[in-house]
C-alpha cells in the first residue's frame, strides 16, 4: 500500500475543465472519500490517479515514485467498477487468477493465491462456479479480491453501492469497511452520496465544478464546512444559507431588521474589524429550536408547512422574505400556520462571505490532523 | 360474424381465443404455403421422375416418367458434380478464413480506434453495396491481362504482362478467391466489429488495470465473449459462400475449363445446356439437407455458451 498525491493536478477536455488544479493528499492505508453531485470531476480524478485518463498538467506521485506518464498496466492500483467488471465469460477462479496469470505469475504461486483470496474473501465453496451466477453481494467480494490478489498499492472504487437497494446497501457499506481494515489498503472511493461519504471514510473530499471544496475528517465537514457549496451539499436537508447584515446593534436575519442572531464572543471578534458589511449566515435545520413567539433572543418566523418523514418533522419556516428549514422530533407540538420564535445556538452559527461564500471563522487548515 | 362470449370455464374462453388466433394467422399460412411449401414439394414431386422440357409433357403429368431414386443415386455416380462440390467446398475453406481474418483484423483496429471510425467506416461498407454481378465485373477487368493489375505490377517487373490470370487453372481460382474476400469481407468486419462492440468497456479496462497487454485483453476478453458472434459470422458466409454463382458467372464462367465451377454454376449448366431438370432437383434437394443439417449444428452449438455466458 502507498501514499497517493496529486500535485496541482488538471484534466481538461478541450474547452471543458474537469478537474482543476488539485491538491490531495492521501495518506498510507487511509480510506478516502471522494464526494460531489454528478459531473463534479470525482470519476476523473480517480480514472487519473488509476491512469485510464491522462493528466493535462500536474503530477501524480505513489509514495515517492512519479506516476504520472506510467501507463495503467503498470501502476499497480486495484479498480472496482460501479458494474463490477465481472469476467462472466469466467468462473470465480479464473476471475481471480486473471491478474497473476497476465503478470506472468508462476502456476503454483497463481493457485495457492487464488485458493487463498477466495477463502478470505468466503467464496472458497464457489470456486468453480460460472461468475455469471453470482449474487450481487458476491460479485462485489469478487471485485475486490481480483483486486487485491495483485497486491496493488492502492485501491479504487467507483460507486460501488450505488446500484443497491438501501437495505442491502446497508450491508455491504459495512462489509466494505470491514474488508478495508482487514486488507490494510489505502482506499478511495467515489461516491455522489453522503451517506456513505460519511459513514466509510477516514477522510472526505468534497468536490463541486471540478474544483477540490474541502478535504477533512466527516465530523470536520460537518460541522465546519469551508464554504457554502459544502455547507449546503452536507447533511438533509442541508445547511439554512440566509442573507444578513452585520450593523451596529448585531447581526440582522434575513430581510427583516427586527431580529438580531446572537454569536459567540469569537465571532463577534472576527466580525468587529470588518465593520458594517454583508455577509451569509449558515445553521443547520436540526440546530434550531422552536419555542414562544417573542422568547428572548428568538426570530419570529411562520411556519408555511411540515412534513412527517419517520420519527422527525421537517419544518419549512418562513420569516420575512426569508425561507428556512427546521428539523424537530415527531412530538414537538408544530403546525402549518402557526407563528414560532426560533432561536439559534450563538456556538452553531456559520459566517460566510457573501462574494467569495468562503467561510469567515476559523481557518480551515487548522483543522487538518 | 358475430362474436357471442360463452360463459363457459376459462378453458373454454382460452380455447375460443385460440380458434381466433388460429383464423387470425390463416392468410399468412396460405401465403407461406405458396412460397415455401409448394415450390418444395413440386421440387421433390419432380427430382422422382424423368422429367425434362425436352419431353413436351406437362409438369403435372411427370410421374409418366417415374423412376423413384435414380437421380439421387445418380448424384453419386456423376464426377462433373463431384468436381464441383469439391471445388466449392476447396473456395468456401480458402475464401472464408481469409475473410475472417481480415475482418476480424479489421474489427480489432477499428475497436482499439487505430483506423478512424468517420473517415474509413464506409469506405469498408463500399465493397458490399455492390451488387455481386458488378463485382465480378469489376475484376474480370481488373485480372484482364492487359488491365489495370498487370499494369501495376508492370511498373516493377517487366514480365508482369505475360500473366494470364482468368485463362490459368490456378490462377483463375485465385483470381476469384480475391474477389470474394474483397466483397465479403466487409460483411465479416461489420458483424464482428459490432460484436466488439457490445463487449462491455468496463470488462476491458478491468482487464487493462489488472496488467494485461492489448493481446491478453483481446484473446481472453473480447474474443471469448463474442463467440456466438463468431460462430454467427462464419456460418454465414459458409452458407452463403457454398451458393456462390453471380460473380463467377460474370468473371470466368466456370472456366477455363472447368477450373472455377461451383455447384451453382454446374446446377446452372444442367439445367439451361444439359436442360436435366429432374436431376438438377434432386441435387437441390441434397443440398438443401446438408445446409440445412450445417446450420442446425452451428446453430445448437452458439446457442448453448450463450445462454450460460451471457445471462449477466
Amino acid at each position: 500500500m502507498s501514499s497517493v498525491t496529486l500535485e496541482q493536478t488538471s484534466k481538461k477536455f478541450g474547452d471543458f475543465t474537469a478537474v482543476r488544479e488539485m491538491d490531495l493528499a492521501i495518506r498510507n492505508g487511509e480510506f478516502v472519500a471522494i464526494l460531489g453531485p454528478s459531473g463534479c470531476g470525482k470519476t476523473t480524478t480517480m480514472n487519473m490517479i488509476a491512469g485510464l485518463e491522462d493528466v493535462t498538467s500536474g503530477t501524480i506521485r505513489f509514495d515517492d515514485r512519479d506516476v504520472t506518464e506510467v501507463s495503467t498496466q503498470k501502476r499497480g492500483v486495484g479498480f472496482v467498477f460501479q458494474s463490477y467488471a465481472i469476467f462472466t465469460h469466467m468462473t470465480v477462479r479464473q476471475n481471480l487468477a486473471f491478474g497473476l496469470e497476465v503478470q506472468g505469475v508462476e502456476q503454483a504461486e497463481i493457485d495457492r493465491r487464488v485458493g487463498d483470496m477466495a477463502e478470505f474473501m468466503a467464496l472458497g465453496h464457489r470456486i468453480d462456479v460460472p461468475s455469471a451466477g453470482l449474487s450481487v453481494n458476491e460479485m462485489q467480494k469478487l471485485a475486490i479480491g481480483r483486486s487485491a490478489i495483485v497486491e496493488p498499492s492502492i485501491f479504487l472504487l467507483d460507486e460501488p453501492l450505488s446500484n443497491l437497494d438501501a437495505a442491502f446497501r446497508e450491508k455491504m457499506r459495512a462489509e466494505l469497511r470491514g474488508l478495508q481494515r482487514a486488507l490494510k489498503q489505502t482506499m478511495v472511493y467515489v461516491t455522489h452520496d453522503q451517506i456513505e461519504a460519511m459513514g466509510l471514510a477516514d477522510r472526505i473530499a468534497v468536490m463541486n465544478h471540478a474544483v477540490l471544496q474541502q478535504f477533512d475528517t466527516p465530523v470536520n465537514i460537518y460541522a465546519r464546512p469551508a464554504n457554502v457549496f459544502v455547507a449546503r451539499f452536507m447533511g438533509a436537508p442541508g445547511m439554512n444559507i440566509v442573507n444578513s447584515r452585520v450593523t451596529e446593534g448585531g447581526v440582522l436575519f434575513g430581510g427583516r431588521d427586527a431580529d438580531f442572531v446572537a454569536l459567540s464572543r469569537e465571532d463577534m471578534a472576527t466580525l468587529r474589524h470588518h465593520g458594517e458589511r454583508d455577509l451569509l449566515l449558515g445553521f443547520r435545520p436540526e440546530e434550531l429550536r422552536l419555542g414562544e413567539v417573542g422568547a428572548p433572543g428568538s426570530i419570529a418566523a411562520d411556519v408555511a408547512l411540515v412534513e412527517t418523514v419517520g420519527r422527525r418533522k421537517i419544518v419549512h419556516l418562513v420569516s420575512g422574505t426569508t425561507a428556512f428549514h427546521g428539523v424537530c422530533d415527531r412530538g414537538v407540538p408544530v403546525r402549518a400556520g402557526e407563528a414560532v420564535g426560533v432561536t439559534i445556538s450563538p456556538d452553531k452559527v456559520h459566517l460566510f462571505d457573501t462574494e467569495t461564500e468562503a467561510r469567515l471563522q476559523w481557518p480551515v487548515e487548522a483543522t487538518h490532523g | 360474424m358475430s362474436y357471442t362470449p360463452h360463459t363457459g370455464t376459462a378453458d373454454a374462453l382460452a380455447a375460443q381465443r385460440r380458434t381466433l388466433a388460429r383464423r387470425l394467422i390463416l392468410p399468412t399460412q396460405i401465403l407461406l404455403v405458396f412460397i415455401v411449401a409448394f415450390p418444395l414439394l413440386m421440387q421433390v414431386y419432380i427430382s422422382l421422375t424423368w422429367w425434362t422440357p425436352l419431353d413436351g409433357t406437362l409438369w403435372y403429368s411427370a410421374y409418366e416418367s417415374w423412376n423413384w431414386f435414380d437421380n439421387f443415386a445418380e448424384i453419386f455416380r456423376d464426377p462433373g458434380l463431384h468436381g464441383a462440390v469439391w471445388r466449392t467446398i476447396l473456395f468456401v475453406s480458402i475464401a472464408v478464413p481469409i475473410e475472417f481474418g481480415l475482418g476480424l483484423l479489421l474489427a480489432a483496429l477499428f475497436y482499439e480506434g487505430v483506423l478512424a471510425r468517420p473517415v474509413f467506416y464506409s469506405l469498408i461498407l463500399m465493397p458490399m453495396m455492390i451488387v455481386p454481378a458488378v463485382a465480378g465485373y469489376i475484376f474480370f477487368l481488373i485480372f484482364q491481362q492487359t488491365g489495370p493489375l498487370n499494369a501495376l505490377v508492370g511498373i516493377v517487373w517487366d514480365g508482369a504482362y505475360q500473366i494470364n490470370w482468368l485463362n490459368d487453372v490456378n490462377r483463375a481460382f485465385i483470381a476469384v478467391i480475391v474477389a470474394d474476400v474483397w466483397q465479403w469481407t466487409p460483411l465479416m468486419f461489420l458483424i464482428l466489429f459490432a460484436g466488439l462492440m457490445s463487449v462491455p468497456h468496463d470488462q476491458m479496462r478491468a482487464a487493462t488495470i489488472l496488467g494485461a497487454n492489448w493481446r491478453q485483453r483481446f484473446f481472453r476478453i473480447a474474443l471469448p465473449r463474442i463467440k456466438a458472434v463468431i460462430f454467427i459470422a462464419i456460418g454465414l458466409r459458409v452458407i452463403e459462400c457454398f451458393k456462390i454463382f453471380d460473380m463467377l458467372f460474370v468473371m470466368t464462367s466456370g472456366g477455363p475449363g472447368v477450373a472455377t465451377e461451383s455447384l451453382s454454376l454446374y446446377l446452372y449448366k444442367q439445367t439451361f445446356q444439359s436442360l436435366e431438370w429432374s436431376y438438377v432437383a434432386a441435387i437441390g434437394i441434397t443440398v438443401l439437407v446438408v445446409l440445412s443439417v450445417i446450420a442446425a449444428i452451428i446453430l445448437t452449438r452458439t446457442s448453448r455458451p450463450s445462454n450460460t455466458s451471457e445471462a449477466s
